[in-house]
């Protein structure tokens, strides 16, 4: 096609390469920037993300980019996107917050609050790695304050 | 590798209230975090931008709920019940602004939070004693970011003057008489559908000594009065209510413009008459993509319409036939276009709010839930 097409090269933390066009790459903002600013050698390390991340968010760049897809199409293919293990979507969340791309991590944290509304308090602390700093009968008395909370 | 706290807050600020009350006991950080001004200020552009329609049945809330596909269901809202037993909840007297409500009767008025489930009472003052009626209106001030009670009083003796008090939450721990009221004795205690509260402002219909709208400045606590539209106040009879005893006009908020809505007959004539307060009056009329059969099928009630999201106007109509409907009429100001859902399952509720949940805590404002009697 056009022969201006750009290629970025993207090296994850486990040592892969990703070669990306760059008008996709830049929908990251932290890669967009280091483009503007020049400052793009041969290769951009990304010491915070590793393949398998990068292999998804590359998936969901190269959806957003196509020419002439729908809104309903993209609304499916968003639900079916976050639709994935936990693990898998904290990672996410951890690259677009690194990668500086707004519009896929406000879908991403979306998908959490979606998953932990109904959670008790005892699963919000394991999910997001929280240490109870209080005594029981502190949280005790919380508890009976907020006792509707917990119908 | 854990979620870094940044963004932990940023989802919580997606939250329902009732998730974040509950997630009060993860950690001391978490139990404080709902009372940080900057958390709410995040909150109110993420998840408090939600609207919900909510309707009032029998005193029980319920909150309206679209599932897209043209049905409704509903889902009663927690902590209402507390307002029992102290206020008597039957009633449709209620003040509703920006996620917070107040409601009164002989004794109380009651400042509710549904969002955190906290309810605060302040009793009448002696002098609210012997008066024919008192309305209560709370109001928020987007600047100041405070929320003020306005209560006038209205005696039967015309030769009285109408009084009010104001009472900013979490500041005063009295009401204060407003004294100055501009040149006219307002009568400034015009029943529910009269007050409709804009942008830090609460407007009041207000009969004497000439019919005109007051406006009450929510931060300078000044009360101005607004000019009637000659057109409006040409084509009603002021001496003719409908015929169930109400009024058949109301004060509306039109995409944050003030607007007068008249529903004439609308079982007959199907026209809904508003005009909207811009640099003059700007009339509208429009009309029920309905078809109605008799007039007697139909019923609608000014505290069954609300303004919804930015550009909107729902109205609650009960349908009485073979079937008792409940029929939602969304009307989209702007477009000039209508949407509409039939709820079977109840055929009727009172006043409808759209509701936005507010974390505004009323923690030391009046007195606490339990009463001694």
């Amino acid at each position: 096609m056009s022969s201006s097409t750009k290629f970025l090269t993207l090296k994850t933390c486990d040592d892969k390469k990703f070669v990306l066009d760059e008008a996709i790459a830049v929908r990251s903002q932290t890669i967009k920037n280091m483009v503007e600013d020049d400052c793009v050698s041969n290769v951009i390390p990304l010491p915070n993300v590793d393949s398998k991340t990068m292999t998804k968010v590359i998936e969901y760049w190269k959806k957003h980019s196509e020419e002439g897809i729908s809104k309903d199409m993209l609304m499916d293919f968003d639900k079916a996107f976050v639709k994935v293990h936990h693990s898998i979507l904290h990672a996410l969340i951890l690259a677009a917050n690194f990668l500086n791309d707004k519009e896929m991590l406000d879908m991403m944290c979306q998908e959490v609050v979606d998953r932990i509304k109904g959670k008790t308090p005892e699963e919000i602390r394991k999910e997001f790695d929280i240490k109870n700093d209080f005594t029981p009968e502190e949280e005790e008395e919380i508890r009976k304050e907020n006792a509707w909370a917990f119908e | 590798m854990s979620i870094p706290q940044d963004i932990t807050i940023q989802i919580f600020s997606c939250l329902p209230a009732k998730s974040l009350m509950r997630f009060k006991c993860v950690s001391k950080f978490y139990n404080t975090i709902v009372l940080e001004p900057y958390f709410v200020d995040i909150r109110s552009s993420n998840y408090s931008k939600i609207n919900r329609v909510i309707g009032c049945l029998d005193g029980d809330f319920y909150s309206i709920e679209e599932d897209g596909n043209a049905t409704k269901s509903y889902h009663q809202l927690d902590n209402f019940d507390k307002l029992c037993p102290h206020i008597d909840r039957i009633s449709n007297c209620f003040g509703y602004d920006n996620g917070l409500f107040c409601t009164w009767d002989e004794k109380y008025i009651a400042i509710f939070n549904p969002a955190t489930g906290e309810v605060r009472y302040r009793p009448y003052l002696k002098c609210f004693d012997d008066v024919w009626y008192c309305i209560c209106s709370i109001g928020f001030e987007p600047e100041e970011n405070k929320y003020k009670v306005l209560l006038t009083i209205y005696k039967q003796n015309h030769l009285e003057l109408s009084r009010a008090w104001v009472f900013t939450l979490g500041i005063d721990n009295s009401w204060r008489e407003i004294i100055t009221y501009g040149k006219h004795d307002y009568n400034i205690s015009d029943l529910g559908y009269g007050h409709c509260i804009i942008s830090g402002i609460i407007y009041r219909f207000s009969y004497s000594p000439e019919f005109c709208i007051v406006a009450f400045d929510i931060k300078s606590e000044i009360f101005t009065t607004i000019t009637m539209s000659i057109e409006f106040h040409n084509s009603i009879d002021m001496n003719i209510f409908d015929k169930y005893g109400d009024k058949d006009y109301m004060l509306i908020d039109v995409n944050g413009k003030l607007g007068i809505m008249y529903i004439p007959e609308v079982f007959l004539t199907k026209d809904i008459h508003l005009w909207i307060l811009k640099e003059e009056w700007e009339h509208q009329i429009f009309e029920f993509p309905l078809e109605l059969k008799h007039e007697d099928d139909i019923y609608l009630h000014p505290f069954g319409i609300c303004k919804y999201g930015d550009e909107e106007i729902v109205f609650t109509i009960w349908i009485q036939s073979s079937d008792d409907v409940l029929a939602y009429f969304y009307y989209h100001v702007k477009n000039k276009s209508w949407r509409y859902f039939k709820a079977q399952e109840y055929a009727w509720v009172g006043s409808i709010f759209a509701y936005r949940e507010s974390l505004f805590p009323l923690k030391n404002i009046g007195l606490p839930t339990t009463i001694a009697e």
